[in-house]
């Protein structure tokens, strides 16, 4: 096991004494690999891994896994989604077992940018209990909801960049054992990146007034987008229809621009900082052939050549007959 | 004649030629009843007339001849439509 290079001045762990009976004595975590200890757990240490560890002490457990992520963004519904995968657990007491989550930079691991302490995260969501005898096979899922100031937090603190997951598995009460062992800790949070967009998933609709960050747009055809993208230079934050028709009225001052990438519609009002898509458009200039037997336009969109369209139903209708 | 007649409108003849497929039909006045030939498919070249068969009943028939397709051609030399008068009033 790879050790981790990440840690703060660290206490000298204590030194495992088989002779002494379980629980009667100053915690102890033995275990498998040590990779480091850190101070993040308040008066207790804290043992910051990669994967696998067992640890087993009398008074607490602390389980420590630390991923780096990339920007994990924050899915639309503000909710980060941690699994921890193959739990082994023997002999485990559940009582006031806390689960603490941090999400640090990764150049200050010991320093939350963003802290929960989650209690009886175990109890509701590892099959009511730990237990003693074999592995639960289970994964661990945990979702923490997240208000809007602490996605703003740490998304802000960190300047976009990577976050390192702490995951804490405190047991507080005397007497508690534990053995456990994780073999991956995974972090998952969707649609990273970017802000909280605003979709319309079904055809027409509009979108009225836009989200300061991340991207404003349409999937389906029809509607429009009055009002826009924030201000952020960070993101790529344009509005953007991915179909036919609709127009955009006033735009994304961010990188990347306003763009219809269907056909039609129009843009009034553009990117601040960078470009203006209209693509394709058959809207242009009529060119009349009378040897052609359909109409053809010149496409205005980069002049990028002619398409051709039929001539709408050409049709004779006689004078009444009759006698 | 000059009577306002209602006709039966029976046929349709024609030197039509071009591309595509022809659709043609007869309204009465105010386009309050119409019907539809069946549609003709046309080609360069055919080597004789078109022949279609209607039946439509009215004192005026109005001809309608369209294409609804892109790069569809039509070229009409002649058309005879026959009819006969069949009534002198509708009832009163």
């Amino acid at each position: 096991m790879a050790q981790s290079s990440t840690v703060n001045a660290l206490p000298t762990p204590p030194i495992p004494n088989p002779d002494v009976a379980e629980g009667s004595f100053s915690p102890v975590p033995e275990v498998d690999i040590i990779a480091a200890l850190s101070n993040s757990g308040g008066s207790f240490p804290a043992l910051t891994v990669d994967l696998d560890f067992t640890s087993s002490g009398s008074v607490f457990l602390i389980n420590i896994g630390l991923e780096t992520l990339s920007d994990p963004g924050v899915n639309s519904d503000h909710v980060l989604h941690i699994t921890v995968n193959t739990l082994r657990d023997f002999g485990f007491i559940p009582r006031d077992v806390i689960l603490n989550v941090d999400l640090c930079a990764p150049a200050n691991p010991a320093n939350a940018i963003v802290h929960w302490d989650t209690t009886l995260i175990a109890a509701n969501s590892w099959s009511g209990s730990f237990y003693t005898g074999p592995d639960i096979t289970s994964p661990l899922v945990i979702d923490l909801p997240l208000l809007d100031a602490e996605v703003d937090t740490f998304r802000a603190a960190s300047g976009y960049t990577d976050f390192g997951v702490f995951i804490s598995i405190f047991a507080l009460g005397a007497g508690d054992l534990i053995q456990a062992e994780f073999d991956f800790i995974e972090f998952t949070c969707p649609a990273s990146g970017g802000g909280v967009p605003l979709v319309i998933t079904g055809s027409g609709g509009f979108i009225f007034g836009g989200q300061g960050l991340g991207l404003d747009y349409f999937v389906p055809d029809g509607g429009f987008i009055f009002g826009g993208g924030g201000n952020s230079v960070l993101y790529f934050d344009p509005l953007e229809y991915t179909a036919e028709g609709g127009f955009i009225f006033g735009g994304s001052a961010g990188i990347g621009g306003n763009q219809i990438t269907g056909t039609g519609g129009f843009i009034l009002g553009g990117g601040g900082r960078d470009f203006m898509i209209l693509s394709p458009d058959i809207g242009g200039i009529y060119f009349l052939d009378f040897l052609a037997t359909h109409d053809t336009f010149y496409l205005r969109d980069g002049f990028q050549g002619t398409e051709d369209v039929k001539i709408p139903d050409p049709f004779i209708q006689t004078a009444y007959l009759g006698d | 004649m000059g009577q306002d007649n209602i006709l039966h409108f029976n046929a349709l003849r024609g030197r039509i030629k071009g591309t595509g497929i022809l659709r043609t039909r007869l309204f009465d006045l105010d386009e309050t009843q119409s019907v539809n030939f069946p549609l003709i498919n046309m080609q360069e070249i055919t080597g004789k007339f078109v022949f279609k068969l209607i039946n439509f009943k009215s004192q005026r028939a109005c001809l309608e001849l369209k294409t609804t397709s892109i790069d569809e051609i039509m070229r009409i030399n002649k058309l005879v439509i026959f009819a006969k008068p069949i009534f002198t009033e509708y009832p009163g």
